[in-house]
């Protein structure tokens, strides 16, 4: 690094000022003639420029070479003015039509007219995603890009979000997408012990200017072996030359739980428990011995003695307790931002800060975020630019009990299933059913009491995290620049989990602690040699070379202790009994040489090149480098002549082709190597044990995608749109291949199978109402639809299955839901039924009864619709999204559609229960064994899986803009109000909490109805 | 333009240092693993890899509980009480719920790394080179897992010598003694199953290989030891009905391990504490780091008790209880009679027989439903809850092989008085008032048949919960009766044996499924 740093200076020693200048001025106004603030003048080919003012006025020294001045604004077109000897310049600007000024960001700093653009990228802004109740950027995107499926884990703030482009090309390896983030190459990997906590979660989504989406493998391969799955790169909000704008951005709202599960009372528990025990032992639900029975089981006094009469007035005096309605609250959201941005034709900068405290349902999964950002860009020299970016935060979450799965202590998973007669709080207000107490616990399988649990517990989830790149720009020729840029991505992790003494999960070990710690230093730097030059004014050309090296190391420390002397003790120092400790490293270097080459010739053609030759750590010892790739093609039609005439109908058109391979590395830091590590204890010694199987010749997974685009204004842009088909194709994959377990592995890391991912995009952008004037009705439209179909095209050796995965068979996609068809309830007996391999039903069923229903994982269908009406000064955004054809299987709902009443039941499952012969049902009868003699359980087959389609009410916000007329009396350049609600209508039949969730939902904190109320202000 | 070329030719030099050293800029490596190639090549790289053998053995699919739960399960022994769900399927028999999978991979992973370090003892190149003992000790504790494993293996998935249902046999298991360390080397193992017949003499030859090379009482019960090969030796040889080389190592066995024997006054002692002083090898757990926890150990999974005698404090699930069936074998009576319906609620005895080993059986605590009469043998006796040693062989056991192989039906050393003597051994520790007792005299006077049914009782009451019954039923080819609680499942039921992975069938055709899977 030095050397380049001291070649920098030595470049610096040749740049050459102009001295000799002049003073310019004049005013700018828009086409009826009203002044224009805020537009950029400045003399071309300098760094020599300044903004208007208030009424439209500038005044500028003009260098003795300067010829041209150029006028720039948003949403204006920009103009050029020669000038020769005149000192008064007047410029007029027209207001710009949209679609010929959007740009897109092409990697490495490139930003492109999407004009220009041949690849399949697709754009989100920044007022798309602004102000949204939201921690993290990924979950923002949703149904916002075609093509781009974003499904949350569970709705923990901070927690995972699932982000697939274009489908999922790996069995095994990762499907994530590449985020780069302001140049820098995210690491991206969840590495808290104790909750979910999102990487992305660090920057504040409001920071963002722009989201650019890179799909298919011509455009992505520009980023090499990281690329495979997409690229999303973030580019944050900069500062403009202008006067300081101040920005006061604040909202506050509530989150409140999506719905409450209907589960039945104390007296149909009761019911349902004695059917139970009667079915199981052939004998009456109403006889004396099952009342009894059950009666004592909840722990009625003297019940093992009651006549018939005495059971059934116990039974009507049971009381019903809501545990969700207490587990279950309302959450406060809070979010203040502050932001500063201007400068001069030197400098600019944005400052901006952030506080967001969002709470949700449960109490122990708050989130609070406090974060920093500072933007710098400096001309030193007409030739060299400085720049920097440094983003500072700092996330704390509360940690539940679990983040999933069926934990008695977990509110989210228990408070539906305990058992609705037992009470949650002692006549005197203290916990009712906790260790130490009379009784110590719950009747039934749940038998923590939740509310207390949820209360003793603690511990926090803490990430810090520091975000930052610098960049050296300098201008070689007008042509010819070179730039330098090192970024790091620093993240420490901290976490700690007190199971408290108090709970029945450490009331015995007296109290359990557990601690980590984790570091990670993901280091990114890469140096451009930039090109861009116009030949013979119609041949058009920009390209760009450059080195590129990626260093990640990441190490951890966790300690676990219990036996505390009080509940008042919890730091492991006062643990009488350090029950484990561990240390970890891991990471990964990658370096790579790429360049991008880009001709356009008069506008209307274009043809752009990618390559790419990358190496890794992660492959096998003979094959570290791989190369990646791509060309794209486009044709803008409606520059051809023979458009002119009906440039009134079609707008513009835009034909684009691509086709290109990316290379994937996305497995394991040291899947490659033949290791022995720790292989347990034992007596007091600890053993090493084979833990990975070299795999020398492991290489990359190969993803090529072609890709073909057609881009559309139709009746001056009323309504645009784009459709894509694509084909994506991923060969070697990088699979954990199954070995026979009798070897004594379970598999090694090898490149074998294919799969295939193709499908269709549609974007569609309908503009009813335009308005003439400022403040008339404005209407927009856009709806976003995206197929893909996923198929396994091949494994090894013939297979036609995945040893051990009967979820991966060629010619269906990853998950495919492969089991037997239930038949419903043999209305005779009550017993589920199924259906075999010939067809017929029986109740005991094989595997080789099991047959192909549907996807699971991936919805192949999905998108969005979002629709923007303006009017005065209100504005209403409403946006949707939406899935289709993906089957899931709740694992909550599987819990309280159980048929043996051991825990809680839905009142769907006790209503539709079969309990008389000659009933038609679907709910078999209740069996305390769960499974009746000589048949299948009750879920088994694809009883409990359930087609997973919704449509969901994302986001709808009010807004009100006050009127420039007002605010100068109120000395603010601008106030903005809102109301804003997400995902406050779902069309869904969906049984449990929330139809959306990554594989099941067993006990997740699911996601919440938030209502909020926020201002805006400019000064 | 001569500036122009000078800048650039700066630059492509800059450019070409960062390029060159590309290849080293990718060096990487673990910190917590090391090379395979050299991880065998020393001598506490052999201690290492023999103490990774025996921690296999703490999974809870072997001895960490499927070992010990599922032969009580799966027989007539336990009763599956619902009250975490854990252990329901496997005491209704219901179709593949048995012994899972991951007891064949794990058994084979060892077998693999202990082939792996017998492979690598004599190419140990350390100063100074290893002395005969040591390669002794290394060798005879490799061969004893290793016949150890493969006895699991073939007790589990096939049927035993002697109780064949021979339309069903698909044979014993696959014989692994060639270590694997390579992909293609694993990829390219197809191997059929042994007969039956063939895979015990391999464990014959394993275990009679560890006994010359341990020493008596050597490394301890915790490890492999003489005593414990040759009960073992003892056991597989009576699992194969070979009754004269089962008496012979019974023999040899008690004569060296001495009296061990516990008595009437101190057989509950020894059950609480940390090992058992009739053990001859069992598997410890031995730090909290160990404690397979709260949903799978074995205390959680028999008991809901944390102490004995306090049923107040609630401790695990105790998913798995003594039936009906075992408590009258034990002398146990529950208050109101031996029904289904006093079973049912929570259970209160009534009276107890003067056998000693029942006061390990007591009411729980009625925390997740009616109170059950639990066993209290894991109690977390090393030293904190859910945390217990799990005996493998305990001398007892080798009077009970020396007894049944004396009065077996067609034994080769039938040698009834032989048999009696054992059995009184054991008997008069067990019972307080067995010497001179009506019981004392019908054992006296037992016929043949009701000798061997009365070893057969007093195994099933010895051994209880301690993952023998099925293994017994299995081997006598008896069905598994299990009223009143379930239905019985016939000897020539699919269910008898479980399935092998159907992931090892797809690989190799030559691998044969269990009959009915």
């Amino acid at each position: 690094m030095k050397k380049v740093y001291s070649l920098m200076l030595a470049l610096l020693l040749f740049s050459v000022y102009a001295i000799a200048q002049r003073s310019v001025s004049g005013k700018v106004t828009d086409e009826k003639g009203s002044p224009l603030s805020n537009v950029s003048v400045q003399v071309k080919g300098t760094t020599v420029g300044t903004t208007t003012s208030n009424t439209g006025n500038y005044t500028l020294n003009v260098p003795a070479n300067g010829r041209t001045i150029v006028f720039s604004s948003i949403d204006m077109e920009t103009i050029e003015i020669t000038i020769g000897s005149q000192t008064t310049v007047n410029a007029s600007l027209k207001t710009a039509e949209k679609a010929l000024q959007e740009v897109v960001v092409t990697g490495y700093g490139t930003v492109r007219k999407k004009r220009d653009e041949a690849g399949a990228i697709s754009s989100v802004s920044a007022k798309q995603i602004e102000n949204r109740p939201i921690v993290s950027l990924d979950k923002a995107i949703q149904g916002a890009a075609a093509g781009v499926f974003v499904q949350s884990n569970n709705g923990i703030p901070g927690g995972n979000i699932n982000v697939r482009i274009r489908g999922a090309g790996s069995i095994n390896a990762s499907n994530d997408p590449l985020y780069v983030i302001d140049g820098i190459q995210m690491n991206t990997r969840n590495d808290a012990a104790f909750t979910q906590s999102n990487p992305l979660a660090f920057l504040n989504p409001d920071d963002i200017q722009s989201i650019d989406i890179l799909k298919d493998a011509a455009s992505a391969s520009i980023y090499g072996v990281g690329a495979a799955n997409g690229v999303i790169i973030v580019t944050t909000k900069k500062g403009r030359a202008g006067k300081t704008k101040l920005n006061l951005n604040t909202y506050y709202g509530t989150a409140k739980p999506l719905k409450f599960l209907d589960v039945v009372n104390s007296q149909e528990y009761y019911q349902l428990r004695s059917e139970a025990y009667g079915n199981a032992n052939n004998l009456a639900a109403n006889s004396l011995v099952i009342k009894r029975t059950v009666l004592a089981e909840m722990r009625v006094p003297n019940a093992g003695t009651f006549t018939d009469a005495q059971a059934d007035s116990a039974a009507t005096a049971l009381q019903t307790y809501d545990w969700q309605k207490e587990a279950f609250r309302n959450g406060n959201i809070k979010n203040y931002e502050l932001g500063a941005s201007g400068g001069n034709e030197k400098s600019t900068f944005r400052i901006s800060a952030n506080y967001m405290d969002q709470q949700t349902v449960v109490t122990k999964a708050d989130f609070k975020r406090y974060g920093a950002r500072v933007d710098l860009t400096n001309k030193a020299t007409d030739r060299f630019t400085i720049g920097t970016n440094v983003n500072f935060s700092s996330f704390q979450q509360n940690v539940p009990f679990a983040t999933d799965g069926s934990f008695l202590g977990s509110p989210a998973f228990s408070a539906s299933g305990i058992l609705p007669f037992n009470p949650i709080y002692n006549a005197d207000g203290s916990y009712y059913g906790i260790p130490g107490g009379i009784p110590a616990n719950l009747v039934g399988v749940l038998n923590q009491n939740i509310v207390a649990v949820n209360d003793y517990n603690s511990g926090f989830q803490r990430t810090n995290q520091l975000v930052g790149g610098i960049s050296l720009d300098y201008k070689l020729r007008s042509w010819l620049s070179w730039k330098i840029f090192g970024g790091l991505d620093y993240r420490n992790v901290q976490g700690r989990l007190v199971r408290d003494a108090r709970t029945p999960d450490a009331f015995v070990r007296r109290g359990l602690t557990q601690v980590q710690s984790n570091n990670n230093t993901n280091i990114n730097t890469y140096t451009t040699l930039n090109f861009a030059k116009t030949f013979a004014e119609k041949h058009a050309v920009d390209a760009f070379v450059g080195y590129e090296y990626r260093r990640e190391n990441n190490d951890g420390f966790s300690a676990t202790g219990d036996g505390f002397p009080t509940f008042q003790f919890t730091y492991l120092n006062n643990a009488a009994n350090p029950v484990s400790i561990g240390e970890f490293f891991t990471g990964f270097r990658r370096n790579a040489i790429f360049g991008n080459l880009n001709y356009s010739f008069n506008g209307k053609y274009q043809i752009g090149f990618n390559g790419r030759y990358d190496g890794s750590s992660r492959l096998g010892i003979n094959n570290k480098f791989v190369g990646s790739g791509g060309v794209k093609a486009a044709w803008n039609i409606d520059r051809e002549t023979f458009m002119e005439g009906i440039s009134g109908t079609v707008s513009s058109l835009k034909l684009r082709a691509s086709y290109g391979s990316v290379g994937s590395d996305q497995i394991g830091n040291f899947d490659a190597l033949g290791l022995f590590g720790g292989g347990g204890i034992y007596n007091g010694n600890s053993g090493i044990a084979y833990t990975n199987l070299a795999s020398p010749n492991l290489k990359w997974e190969t993803t090529v995608i072609s890709n073909i685009g057609l881009d559309f204004g139709l009746f001056k842009s009323r309504i645009t749109g784009a459709v894509e088909v694509y084909r994506k194709t991923s060969d070697n994959l990088l699979l954990n291949k199954p070995l026979p377990s009798y070897s004594g592995f379970g598999g090694i890391s090898e490149n074998v199978g294919k799969m295939e991912n193709k499908g269709v995009e549609l974007t569609l952008g309908f503009v009813p109402f335009r308005a003439k004037k400022k403040g008339d009705f404005e209407m927009d439209v856009n709806f976003i639809f995206a197929y893909n179909k996923q198929t396994v095209k091949e494994l090894f050796g013939g297979l036609q299955v995945l040893p051990g995965n009967v979820g991966i068979r060629v010619g269906q996609p990853v998950g495919v839901l492969f089991t037997q068809k239930f038949g419903g309830v043999n209305a005779a007996t009550g017993r589920p039924l199924f259906y075999d391999s010939l067809g017929n039903i029986t109740y005991q069923v094989q595997d080789r009864d099991r047959v192909i229903l549907g996807p699971t994982v991936l919805a192949p269908y999905n998108g969005g619709l979002n629709t923007s009406v303006r009017l005065k000064g209100f504005t209403l955004d409403v946006a949707f999204n939406y899935e289709y054809g993906r089957y899931a299987s709740d694992g909550q709902i599987n819990f309280l559609r159980e048929n043996t009443g051991r825990i809680n039941l839905l009142q769907e499952a006790y209503d539709t229960r079969w309990t008389t012969p000659g009933q038609v049902t679907h709910y078999p009868r209740f069996n305390f064994n769960a499974t009746e003699s000589k048949g299948s359980g009750p879920g088994g087959g694809n009883r409990t899986w359930f087609k997973a389609d919704y449509i969901r009410l994302r986001n709808v916000t009010l807004s009100y803009e006050v009127p420039s007329t007002w605010m100068s009396k109120l000395k603010l350049s601008s106030a903005r109000f809102y109301v804003q609600g997400s995902n406050l209508w779902t069309y869904s039949d969906w049984f449990s909490y929330d139809i959306e969730f990554v594989g099941t939902s067993t006990g997740i904190i699911p996601q919440t109805k938030n209502y909020t109320f926020g201002l805006q202000l400019g000064f | 333009m001569k500036n122009f070329l000078y800048k650039t030719s700066l630059l492509i030099v800059c450019l070409g240092m960062f390029a060159t050293s590309c290849k080293k800029q990718l060096d990487i490596s673990p910190r917590q693993s090391i090379d395979a190639n050299i991880a065998l090549k020393t001598r506490a790289g052999i201690n290492a890899s023999i103490t990774a053998v025996y921690a296999i053995l703490k999974n809870a699919r072997i001895y960490g509980r499927d070992m010990i739960t599922h032969p009580e399960a799966l027989a007539d022994n336990g009763f599956a009480t619902n009250k975490s769900g854990r252990l329901l399927p496997e005491a209704q028999n219901n179709f593949g719920a048995h012994f899972t999978t991951t007891i064949w991979s794990q058994c084979y992973r060892a077998i693999n790394q202990i082939n792996l370090t017998l492979a690598a003892i004599p190419t140990l190149a350390e100063t100074p080179a290893p002395t005969a003992a040591e390669i002794a000790a290394w060798e005879g504790q490799l061969l004893f897992l290793r016949g150890l494993f493969h006895f699991i293996l073939v007790e589990v998935y096939s049927y035993m010598p002697g109780a064949v249902v021979t339309a069903q046999d698909r044979g014993g298991v696959i014989i692994s003694l060639e270590p694997i360390a390579t992909g293609d080397g694993a990829q390219n193992f197809k191997p059929a199953r042994a007969p039956i017949a063939d895979v015990y003499n391999r464990i014959v030859l394993d275990l009679t290989a560890a006994n010359s090379r341990l020493s008596n009482p050597g490394l301890g019960v915790n490890l492999a030891n003489k005593a414990a090969t040759q009960g073992l030796l003892a056991r597989v040889n009576l699992y194969r009905a070979d009754h004269a080389e089962a008496k012979r190592w019974a023999d040899s066995c008690i004569t060296i391990a001495g009296s061990r024997l516990t008595t009437t006054a101190n057989h509950v002692s020894n059950w609480r504490s940390d090992t058992h002083a009739e053990t001859l090898f069992q598997v410890r757990f031995g730090s909290s780091a160990e404690n397979i926890g709260v949903n799978e150990s074995l205390q959680t999974s028999f008991t809901t008790l944390v102490t004995a005698g306090n049923p107040a404090s609630l401790g695990g699930f105790g998913d798995l209880v003594p039936t009906l069936t075992l408590l009258t074998d034990l002398g146990i009576t529950l208050q109101g009679g031996m029904t289904t319906a006093n079973f049912a609620v929570n259970a209160v005895i009534a009276s107890r027989s003067t056998d000693v080993r029942n006061l390990l059986f007591e009411p729980g605590s009625n925390g997740r439903g009616p109170a059950k009469v639990e066993t209290t043998k894991f109690l977390g006796k090393a030293g904190f809850i859910n945390l217990d040693n799990v005996p493998v062989i305990r001398i007892a056991e080798v009077y009970l092989i020396r007894a049944e192989a004396q009065a077996a039906s067609g034994s080769t050393v039938l040698n009834l008085v032989g048999a009696l003597a054992d059995l009184k051994t054991l008997k008069s520790r067990r019972y307080t008032d067995y010497t001179g007792s009506a019981q004392e005299l019908a054992d006296n006077t037992a016929t043949q048949a009701q000798l061997f049914e009365e070893i057969i009782r007093q195994r099933r009451i010895e051994l209880a919960f301690e993952g023998h019954r099925f293994f017994d039923l299995k081997r006598l080819g008896r069905d598994l009766v299990k009223a009143p609680h379930y239905n019985t499942v016939a000897f020539t039921d699919r269910r008898i044996l479980p399935a092998l992975p159907t992931a090892d069938i797809d690989f190799n055709p030559n691998l044969k499924q269990n009959f009915g899977y």
